[in-house]
C-alpha cells in the first residue's frame, strides 16, 4: 500500500463490522460478566469521586468560608465544576495552582500566594485547605506551610486556617468529607471548651449530602420538636440560595461561632456514620453532652430510629404532628405498594445512602437484587447483609463492594431487574438494561431540582414512593397496546 | 458589590479604546488564591481526543481524574459509543510508591482484547509525572503485541496551561496521521479540524461541503474515527475552525505533508458563508463555487426571515461572553452584532496576545475585555455593563443567572446544534428566549425592566 506521498503505510486495522457486533453483543453475557468480575487493576465506569471533592462541599458549609485546593490549578476546577452541575449554583473555590516548579520546589510559595491573594480578593473569615495529589505525593508539609505563612504574616495573626490531608489516591469523597470536617472543628472549637457551659442545643451532622431539601427537612423536624440546634457544615443556603439578583461569594453556611460554641452542646447527633466516622470519634473525646450515630433515617422504621432518638435527646415527646407525618407517610405506602411489590431494584451509591434505600425497598415489599458500593467496607458488607436477612424479600440481595458501574452493567445484563436506584453516572448502564433510574443520589447532572426535594423523613419516603410508582405507571402508558390504555391505574 | 481587582491581575483586563490599544497580558498560569474558571492541561488534551469514538481512552493516575471528565463534551457518534466509557488505572498508594507500569500494561491489555478498539490513548495525570512511569514505553510494548496504535498524552495537570493540553493532543494525532492508506482521496477534499461535533455540528458542517461537491477525509475530532485520522494527510487543504486547540496541528501538517490550512468560523451566518467560500476558492474549481453559491444563497434565504423576527426582539440588548477560546468570542461578536446585539464584555479562558489585538479590534468602544477572569470580576462587569444576556459555559450559568441575566451555553456542554445558517438561527433564537424570558421581571435587581418576547 502506498499513497501519493510515497509515505510508508501501515493497513488500517483489520477489525470488521462484524467484529463489533459481536464484542457488543459478547459484553451482555454471562461469559463476559466472569471475565469482568476478574478485572482488578482498572476501573471502568467509576461511580465515586475523589477525596477533595468531599473536603469542598464540606467546606461550603461554614459561613463565609472560602475552600482553597493546594494543588494543580486545574483540580479546583473540577470539583467546583461537579457542584455546579448538580446544583446549578456558584461554588467558588480558589487553588493554590502549583506548576512544574512546585513538583520540583514544594509548593510552599504557592500555598502562601494563594492564601494572600484569596484573603485580600474574597474577604473569607476562614480559609479551610484542602489537597490533591500532587503536594501529597512530593511530601508536601501543609501544617508547617501555614505556620511559616502566619510567621511571614501572609496571614493575619489568629485568621482560621484549617487544613485536610486528602489525597485522591486513597478513599473517596465521603472520606474528603470527613477529614474537613474533622480539621474544621478541631480548629474552630480550640480551647472554647467552658467547663459547667451547655448550649442546650442539638449538633447535628448530615455528612455528605448533597440534597439541600434534606436538610431544610431536617431544620424543619428539629422545629417541630422544639429542639435548639446548630447544624454542623450547613450547606442549604449556600447551595440553595434565593434569587434576587445579587451574586454572593458566601450565601450561607453554618455561623462561625456556632460551630465552635457546639463543643459544648448538649447532644451531638451524626446520620453519616460513614461520612463522620473520624469526625464522631474526636466529638466523643471532646465534646460535653451525649453523642449518637445513627443511619441515615431513609424508610420509614429508619426515620421512627431518629424521631426516638430526637425524643430521647431531648426529653420530649414526639409530636402530634410528626405522628401525622408518619400516618401519611404509611397511606402514602398503602395506596401505592401495589406498583412496588415484588419489583427487582439495582441499588448503588455512598455507604451511608445504601443501608436506607434497601430499608425503604424492604418496607415497600420491593427485592433489591444487586446492591454495589464502589468505595465500600467489611462493615458496610455486614449491615447490608443483616438488613437482607431480615426480610423475606431480601433473599435474592447480592452484595457487591469495590466494584464499578461497568460491573453493575453486566449484573444487569445477565440477571435483569426492573429498576435502578442511584446517581446521573448510571445512566448508560439503566439505558442499556431499558429500566428507569430513580437519582436519589449524587451526583445528579441530568434533571432539574431534583436536589431540592428531600428524600429523608416521613415526607422523604412519600416523595420516593410517588416517584418510583409514578414511574411504573408511566412506563405502563407509555408502552402498552392501546387496548389496554385505560382511564384508571 | 465592590471587588480590589488583584495586582496580578490588572494587566488582564482593559477597556477598549480606539485611542488607547492597551496591550493585554494573556495566556499566563492563573494566579494562585483567584478562582479561576480554567481547568487544566490534562482536560485539554482529554477534551480534543475525546470525541473519537472507535478509541479506547485510558487515564492513567487515580479515580477522580477519569470520573470528572467522564463524558465531558457532548461530542455525538454516529456508530460506536466507545469514547462515553470512563477507563482509570485508579493509581493507589502503592502504585504512587511502587510505580504504576504494571498496571497501567495489563489494564491496556485487558481493555484492549475486550472493546477491540482501532487505537488506544493513554493520558498522564499529575502523579504520572510525578512519580515518572514511562508511559510511552509500555504504550510501544502493547502497540507492538495488538497491532493497533497506542498512543501516550502525556499533558500532567500540572504542566501548563489548558492550552499545552491542546498542543499534547495535537501530538498524538500526528502520531496516527500519515499511517493510513490515501488511495481514492479525491482531489477536492479537506479535513475538518477544531470541530467536536457538540450537539451534531459536525454533521451539519459535513452535509455543506457534501452537496458542494467536497470530500471531508477526516474530522478532527468530532464524530471521529481512527482509519480516516490516519488517512487525513491526503486531504488538500485544512480547514481549521477551534483555532486555539488546532493551530498546532495545522502547523505540523503544513510543514510535514504540505497541506496548506485556513481558518474559518462556522458561528454565525457571515462567518459561516465565508467559510463555505474560502474553502470553495482554494478547490479551483468553478463547478464547487458555483455549488458554494447555490448553497449559500438558499441557506440565507431560507434563515434570514426568522433572524430578522430574533432581531426585533433583541435589538440594542447588550451581551457579555466568556468562552474558551479567541476565534469563537470573534465569530460571537459578529453573530450578536447581526443581531442588533452589542457584546460590552468579552473574554477568554486561552486567548493568545495577537487573538486579544484581533478581539478589540473587532469590538467596540468601551467593551471590557478580560483574560482568565473568575466569578467576582465577572459579576462586577456584568452589573457594571448592565449586561442583558451572557454566553459562556457551565461554570458561568450560575453566576448570570444569580444575577437575574439570561444566560446561552456555548461550549461542551450545549444540547442544541449553533454551527452553520440553522444553527445561527438556533442560537439566535436561544439567545431571545433567555434574554426576553418574563422570570427576569420576577427579580428585585431588575424589576419589570425587560421587554418580553414569546417568538415564534
Amino acid at each position: 500500500m502506498s499513497n501519493e506521498l510515497g509515505l510508508k503505510v501501515k493497513p488500517v486495522t483489520g477489525i470488521s463490522p462484524e467484529d463489533e457486533a459481536r464484542v457488543a453483543a459478547w459484553i451482555n453475557t454471562e461469559d463476559y460478566k466472569l471475565k469482568n468480575f476478574a478485572r482488578q487493576a482498572l476501573v471502568v465506569n467509576p461511580a465515586h469521586a475523589c477525596q477533595p471533592l468531599g473536603a469542598e462541599l464540606c467546606a461550603h458549609g461554614f459561613a463565609e468560608t472560602l475552600p482553597l485546593v493546594h494543588g494543580s490549578q486545574g483540580c479546583a476546577s473540577y470539583y467546583r465544576s461537579t457542584l455546579n452541575r448538580h446544583f446549578r449554583e456558584p461554588a467558588p473555590a480558589v487553588s493554590s495552582a502549583m506548576s512544574e516548579d512546585g513538583a520540583v520546589f514544594g509548593g510552599q510559595n504557592n500555598l502562601h500566594e494563594a492564601l494572600e491573594n484569596a484573603l485580600a480578593l474574597y474577604k473569607p473569615k476562614m480559609i479551610a485547605v484542602f489537597t490533591s495529589c500532587m503536594p501529597e505525593i512530593i511530601g508536601d508539609d501543609v501544617s508547617a506551610f501555614i505556620k511559616n505563612a502566619r510567621q511571614k504574616g501572609c496571614v493575619p495573626p489568629g485568621f482560621l486556617v484549617p487544613h485536610a490531608n486528602t489525597p485522591s489516591f486513597t478513599g473517596s469523597h465521603v472520606h474528603g468529607y470527613d477529614s474537613m470536617l474533622l480539621a474544621i472543628l478541631q480548629t474552630l472549637t480550640e480551647g472554647k471548651a467552658m467547663e459547667g457551659r451547655c448550649t442546650g442545643k442539638l449538633n447535628f451532622l448530615a455528612g455528605f449530602d448533597a440534597n439541600t431539601g434534606n436538610y431544610r427537612e431536617y431544620k424543619r423536624i428539629f422545629s417541630e420538636f422544639g429542639i435548639p440546634f446548630t447544624f454542623l457544615a450547613d450547606i442549604s443556603e449556600v447551595f440553595d440560595s434565593p434569587n434576587d439578583g445579587t451574586y454572593r461569594v458566601y450565601p450561607g453556611g453554618t455561623p462561625l461561632d456556632d460551630a465552635a460554641d457546639s463543643i459544648n452542646g448538649k447532644a451531638t447527633l451524626s446520620v453519616a456514620p460513614y461520612a463522620t466516622s473520624k469526625t464522631m470519634v474526636w466529638i466523643k473525646e471532646q465534646y460535653s453532652g451525649v453523642h449518637a450515630s445513627l443511619p441515615m433515617p431513609l424508610g420509614v422504621a429508619r426515620t421512627d430510629a431518629f424521631m426516638l432518638k430526637l425524643s430521647e435527646l431531648f426529653d420530649k415527646p414526639v409530636p402530634a404532628s410528626l405522628k401525622a407525618e408518619r400516618g401519611r407517610a404509611v397511606d402514602a405506602m398503602t395506596d401505592a405498594h401495589q406498583y412496588m411489590h415484588g419489583k427487582r431494584f439495582a441499588v448503588y451509591g455512598d455507604p451511608d445512602n445504601l443501608g436506607g434505600f434497601v430499608a425503604f425497598l424492604l418496607e415497600m415489599g420491593a427485592t433489591p437484587v444487586h446492591l454495589l458500593c464502589s468505595k465500600g467496607s467489611k462493615k458496610l458488607e455486614r449491615e447490608l447483609r443483616a438488613l437482607l436477612d431480615g426480610s423475606p424479600y431480601g433473599k435474592a440481595g447480592k452484595i457487591y463492594m469495590n466494584r464499578d458501574l461497568w460491573h453493575l452493567r453486566s449484573l444487569l445484563m445477565t440477571d435483569p431487574v426492573d429498576a435502578m436506584i442511584g446517581e446521573t453516572h448510571g445512566k448508560f448502564a439503566a439505558r442499556d438494561a431499558k429500566i428507569p433510574l430513580f437519582r436519589f443520589g449524587f451526583p445528579i447532572f441530568d434533571r432539574v431540582n431534583l436536589h431540592r426535594r428531600p428524600i429523608i423523613g416521613y415526607q422523604g419516603v412519600i416523595n420516593m414512593v410517588t416517584e418510583i410508582c409514578n414511574k411504573f405507571i408511566d412506563i405502563k402508558d407509555e408502552t402498552c397496546e392501546d387496548r389496554f390504555f385505560e382511564m384508571m391505574r | 458589590m465592590s471587588f480590589d481587582l488583584l495586582k496580578e491581575r490588572r494587566a488582564q483586563v482593559v477597556r477598549n479604546s480606539r485611542d488607547a490599544v492597551v496591550a493585554l497580558d494573556c495566556n499566563k498560569a492563573s494566579a494562585a488564591g483567584s478562582v479561576s474558571q480554567r481547568a487544566c492541561t490534562f482536560c485539554g488534551s482529554r477534551v480534543v481526543l475525546y470525541p473519537i469514538a472507535d478509541a479506547l481512552h485510558l487515564v492513567h493516575g487515580p479515580v477522580g481524574c477519569a470520573a470528572y471528565t467522564w463524558d465531558i463534551r457532548g461530542a455525538l457518534s454516529s456508530g460506536p459509543e466507545l469514547h462515553r466509557i470512563s477507563c482509570s488505572t485508579d493509581m493507589r498508594e502503592r502504585e504512587v510508591v511502587f510505580g504504576g507500569e504494571q498496571r497501567l500494561e495489563a489494564s491496556l491489555r485487558r481493555l484492549i482484547a475486550q472493546h477491540v478498539p482501532r487505537a488506544a490513548f493513554v493520558y498522564g495525570t499529575c502523579i504520572v509525572g510525578v512519580i515518572g512511569d514511562d508511559v510511552p514505553a509500555v504504550c510501544k510494548r502493547v502497540e507492538v503485541d495488538v497491532g493497533i496504535p497506542v498512543i501516550p498524552v502525556l499533558a500532567e495537570g500540572f504542566r501548563g496551561t489548558k492550552r499545552d493540553g491542546y498542543n499534547a493532543a495535537c501530538g498524538a494525532l500526528l502520531a496516527l496521521i500519515g499511517t493510513g492508506d490515501t488511495a481514492g482521496v479525491t482531489p477536492h477534499s479537506i479535513n475538518l479540524l477544531g470541530d467536536f461535533n457538540v450537539a451534531g455540528e459536525s454533521w451539519i458542517i459535513r452535509k455543506y461541503f457534501e452537496e458542494m461537491g467536497i470530500e471531508v477525509v477526516s474530522v478532527l475530532t468530532g464524530d471521529g474515527r481512527v482509519d480516516e485520522i490516519r488517512r487525513a494527510h491526503g486531504a488538500r487543504l485544512n480547514v481549521v475552525q477551534c483555532a486555539g486547540s488546532m493551530t498546532p496541528l495545522a502547523k505540523a501538517m503544513q510543514e510535514r505533508y504540505g497541506i496548506p490550512f485556513i481558518r474559518v468560523s462556522f458561528f454565525g451566518i457571515e462567518d459561516t458563508a465565508d467559510a463555505l467560500y474560502r474553502t470553495a476558492e482554494r478547490m479551483d474549481s468553478p463547478e464547487v463555487m458555483g455549488r458554494a453559491r447555490a448553497l449559500v444563497s438558499r441557506e440565507i434565504s431560507r434563515v434570514l426571515p426568522d433572524l430578522r423576527a430574533c432581531k426585533q426582539h433583541l435589538a440594542g440588548k447588550r451581551a457579555g461572553l466568556y468562552v474558551g477560546g479567541a476565534f469563537k468570542a470573534f465569530s460571537l461578536v459578529r453573530a450578536l452584532r447581526q443581531l442588533g446585539v452589542s457584546v460590552v464584555l468579552a473574554g477568554t479562558q486561552t486567548g493568545s496576545r495577537e487573538e486579544y489585538e484581533e478581539l478589540q479590534a473587532v469590538c467596540d468602544e468601551n467593551t471590557v475585555i478580560v483574560d482568565d477572569t473568575n466569578p467576582l470580576e465577572l459579576a462586577s462587569f456584568l452589573v457594571e455593563q448592565d449586561v442583558d444576556v451572557f454566553i459562556g459555559g457551565v461554570k458561568e450559568r450560575p453566576i448570570a443567572y444569580k444575577l437575574g441575566i439570561g444566560f446561552c451555553d456555548h461550549n461542551h456542554e450545549r444540547k442544541i446544534a449553533l454551527a452553520g445558517f440553522e444553527g445561527a438561527l438556533a442560537f439566535a433564537r436561544e439567545v431571545r428566549a433567555t434574554a426576553t424570558s418574563p422570570i427576569w421581571n420576577l427579580m428585585p435587581r431588575r424589576r419589570r425592566t425587560v421587554t418580553t418576547a414569546m417568538g415564534d
